[in-house]
């Protein structure tokens, strides 16, 4: 599976020994969620690919040697490099007096799934579209980028307390949502 | 399903893997030479070496001391200046009664030492009083408020020549300026 980053779940890849290929045991691990992260502000996966690339690249150059308690600047700063996108287009929008839609594309997916997961993963996907962005940027972090609540508090600059609150209350709206669904899949 | 069951739920989804050709453009773009040199990153301060800064301190130790010194300098001058004009407003008491009196052979030994020749002998010297002038103002010192007072003298100086009988006349204004006591006055 593409998005399989099991085998390289280490948090002490990096050496010191190759630092010009360290970049890429990094990416490997974390391209995808940081796509994933990148798309909870940008619908289009070729805008979310370009916010990944920027904020991986600024973030590299930076932090050539980092290591796994830097990951949180790499998610703050695709972070911010997708909003500041978001505004740009919003300013754009404005500037051509045309209302800013995010169109969601119905092919696009958050998810690779085998053909058994398909549709619950549709199902998620769509649950977590219906979340406030506060609470949904907590729970991808959470569940997805294998954060700490201490970790996604220093990505978003909130305090621990916030944070989990939102964690809590983005749990329980999925759980909601997905209630009616629950004996067949969940 | 408690919150935890329901993570893992999420979790077993994995996230969307980018397409191949963003590997790529982030290789290229990081082995790319940047154009700007980054400027939120620390530039280090260039390290000192050790003999210039022993010399800096060398000189800045040598600086304060000179400033040191011209301050002592300038303090004892103007203790001196005081004390010269104590001394000479102390010393214009006797003068009261004729000030012409006291320094009437100092010029003249001047004189002789300046024309000390072999031919020309001083006969004459004289100090004819021009004008008396008593300042407004009163100077405060340490002995007390004081009056400056200007006498203005014209001086006449003749040498002869016992041999030859020339002579030899200067004439040399001179201001004297006295302190005088108040209190006296």
């Amino acid at each position: 599976m593409p998005g399989d980053v099991s085998s390289t779940e280490d948090p002490r890849f990096m050496n010191e020994s190759a630092p010009a290929d360290a970049w890429k045991t990094c990416y490997r691990e974390l391209a995808p969620k940081l796509l994933l992260f990148a798309r909870q502000w940008v619908a289009e996966p070729a805008d979310a690919e370009d916010v990944v690339q920027t904020a991986f690249v600024k973030f590299w150059r930076k932090q050539p040697d980092a290591q796994r308690e830097h990951y949180p600047l790499l998610y703050a700063a695709v972070r911010s490099t997708a909003l500041d996108l978001l505004r740009g287009s919003e300013r754009r929008s404005r500037r051509e007096a045309e209302p800013c839609v995010t169109v969601l594309r119905e092919d696009s997916t958050f998810f690779d799934t085998s053909v058994e997961q398909r549709e619950d993963a549709a199902l998620i996907e769509g649950a977590l579209r219906s979340l406030p962005p506060e609470q949904r940027e907590v729970l991808v972090l959470r569940v997805w980028g294998s954060l700490t609540f201490a970790e996604i508090a220093a990505t978003l600059g909130e305090s621990i307390n916030t944070v989990a609150s939102r964690h809590r209350y983005a749990l329980d709206a999925l759980r909601r949502q997905l209630k009616p669904y629950a004996h067949e899949r969940f | 399903m408690n919150d935890s069951e329901l993570e893992d739920q999420l979790r077993a989804l994995a996230p969307a893997a980018p397409s191949a050709g963003l590997a790529t453009r982030v290789e290229r773009q990081l082995t790319a030479t940047p154009s700007t040199v980054p400027t939120a990153g620390v530039i280090q301060r260039p390290a000192r070496t050790a003999l210039a800064w022993h010399w800096l301190r060398a000189l800045g130790w040598a600086g304060a001391g000179a400033a040191v010194a011209l301050a002592g300098a300038a303090l004892f001058s103007t203790l001196g200046k005081t004390a010269r004009q104590s001394s000479s407003a102390a010393t214009t008491r006797p003068l009261e009664a004729g000030p012409l009196a006291t320094v009437n052979a100092q010029p003249m030994a001047e004189a002789s030492a300046v024309t000390d020749g072999p031919a020309f002998e001083p006969t004459e010297t004289s100090r004819e009083l021009v004008s008396v002038k008593n300042s407004d103002e009163l100077l405060e010192t340490e002995n007390g408020t004081v009056r400056e007072v200007r006498y203005t003298y014209l001086e006449h100086m003749t040498w002869a020549h016992p041999v030859t009988g020339a002579r030899l006349e200067i004439e040399v204004p001179r201001e004297d300026v006295y302190f005088l006591p108040v209190s006296l006055q």
